[in-house]
């Protein structure tokens, strides 16, 4: 009897538990259907382990670098964790979060993140934040994050958060519950959609060009990470029209480089080699590079990945290659799933 | 009958939880939501640039401004790394209007004026003098090149270049780019 009076507490708290995590996985958002990166952060740990190459940083990575290009024409294993608007400190702590579970030969950063010295978004920090496995790099990386407005609990219990969805659910919420479909190719979001660049906006001035010390505390902090973990550090900045990569942000990026004998490489001083053309390789008028402009500057981006990082071609491992094949009939399905919706409407309304 | 209060107790709980997003919902619309007639009693909460009787003013909903505006010289659309909508820069001579989508809905996030044919609403303009933006704004730091000036939601930012006025910008006021 004694026994009971015990027991019944317990599983009381059990179910209740219980109840709160279902409520919870109910409720969090699933980007299926709209704000599909959302699951960038979360799919990494599917990739995770056997690559030679990270890149780092926010849309201008997950959208122009194809990790299955770098593979057929170098051997190159990459994996790309980007998310929408990442941060600086974010992408430190996403290379920290890689480093739980492999050391790459090369990081890759993509500086334009540099521009931000300090939370621009929640919504951003949930697409950055939600999908990361918890860690104490995860709670450092919540805690850099942060908006004033937003607490720590939050994300340890997206409950609080998110329940304001109740009344918002659709049928993904239920059918997403405990999975998630595949969005990315090692990291990268693919679109074969071509909107040209007809016009670009005048560059906006600024009153102050420099950098923030936030932003060098965080670039000296993924030195010296990759320093100590013998990792060859490539700074570049990704192909992209606008926004504009200002003169005065690039020479501070240069000289950084130099002082620190890094390797930076500003793609829009390299246009003729890559050969990108923003009237046929962008699908958002020169933000963004589409399949055709992310295999160019894969293409050209790789042969100095293989000759300035150490990386070698991994084909000829039978397990590797073996992996990649799937990798590369995914791509190929989405590839053609894609042309398909371009061919019959025009437009290109599902990743998948 | 303890099953029962244990059902209640959780039946309670998810009605909590329903109702608490409604009110969350409730307060971030309300806050978003322009309140019609006050545009007289909020004049001076805000910086704002006038372009003939059109008022632009940040955080303003940004469809009857436009279309006050009338036709743009070109736009330019930038969607969201992955939120919904699409950021754009209207280009209007001598001036630029931004918008962004906030719940659906487009609002201004940015002014930036151009050249000497527009001016701001105190009577500054591209090219103006150091001593013009004194007169208007009050004084300048020495050595700076830049001022800044904090209403409301928006930020007034005014950059000098060699004593004269090379950028006028309305931006918001909370940093975000």
């Amino acid at each position: 009897m004694m026994r009971m009076k015990w027991l019944r507490p317990l599983l009381f708290a059990f179910w209740l538990i219980l109840t709160l995590f279902l409520l919870q996985r109910l409720l969090m958002p699933k980007y299926i259907h709209e704000n599909e990166e959302g699951v960038l952060a979360g799919e990494y740990y599917d990739d995770a382990g056997g690559n030679d190459v990270l890149f780092i940083g926010d849309c201008e990575v997950y959208s122009n670098f194809s990790p299955i290009t770098l593979w057929e024409d170098y051997g190159i294993t990459s994996v790309i964790r980007g998310t929408p608007q990442q941060m600086i400190w974010q992408s430190y702590y996403m290379l920290e979060d890689t480093l739980r579970f492999e050391t790459p030969r090369a990081v890759v950063f993509n500086v334009y993140a540099m521009r931000y010295d300090r939370p621009q978004n929640e919504a951003y920090n949930r697409l950055a934040l939600d999908g990361m496995r918890w860690s104490k790099v995860k709670a450092d990386a919540v805690r850099a994050s942060m908006k004033e407005e937003e607490s720590f609990a939050s994300y340890v219990f997206p409950l609080l958060r998110f329940h304001s969805r109740f009344s918002e659910l659709n049928a993904d919420d239920f059918r997403y519950m405990f999975r998630s479909e595949p969005l990315s190719h090692n990291g990268y979001v693919m679109r074969v959609d071509t909107k040209p660049v007809t016009v670009l906006p005048q560059p906006v001035p600024l009153a102050d060009y420099r950098f923030s010390e936030t932003d060098w505390r965080y670039l000296d902090m993924i030195r010296d990470s990759c320093r100590a973990h013998d990792i060859t550090l490539i700074l570049i900045k990704s192909p992209s029209c606008y926004p504009h990569w200002y003169e005065e942000w690039d020479s501070q990026i240069a000289d950084y480089a130099e002082e620190n004998g890094l390797i930076y490489i500003n793609f829009l001083d390299h246009q003729e080699e890559t050969g990108i053309d923003y009237t046929t390789d962008t699908f958002d008028a020169g933000q963004h590079l589409n399949l055709a402009g992310a295999e160019k500057a894969s293409a050209w981006f790789g042969k100095i990945l293989a000759e300035q990082s150490g990386v070698s071609d991994r084909r000829s491992d039978p397990a590797m290659a073996s992996r990649w094949e799937e990798k590369i009939a995914f791509y190929g399905k989405m590839k053609a799933s894609q042309e398909k919706q371009l061919e019959e409407t025009g437009t290109v309304k599902s990743f998948r | 009958m303890k099953r029962s209060v244990t059902a209640v107790i959780l039946m309670l709980m998810l009605l909590c939880l329903a109702a608490c997003g409604g009110e969350a919902q409730k307060n971030g619309e309300a806050a978003a939501e322009p309140v019609p007639g006050q545009e007289t009693a909020q004049e001076d909460a805000n910086w704002y640039f006038m372009k003939g009787d059109v008022r632009i003013e940040i955080g303003a909903q940004a469809e009857p401004i436009l279309k006050a505006l009338g036709d743009p010289q070109s736009s330019y659309e930038a969607p969201s790394c992955a939120l919904d909508g699409m950021d754009v820069v209207y280009t209007y001579p001598g001036f630029e209007v931004l918008t962004y989508v906030m719940d659906g809905e487009a609002k201004i996030s940015g002014v930036v004026l151009r050249d000497d044919t527009v001016e701001t609403a105190e009577g500054v303009c591209i090219g103006s003098s150091k001593a013009d933006v004194q007169a208007a704004y009050g004084s300048i730091e020495e050595g700076a090149a830049s001022l800044r000036m904090t209403k409301g939601n928006c930020e007034l930012l005014v950059i000098l270049t060699d004593d004269a006025v090379s950028s006028i910008q309305y931006l918001m006021a909370d940093g975000t780019v």
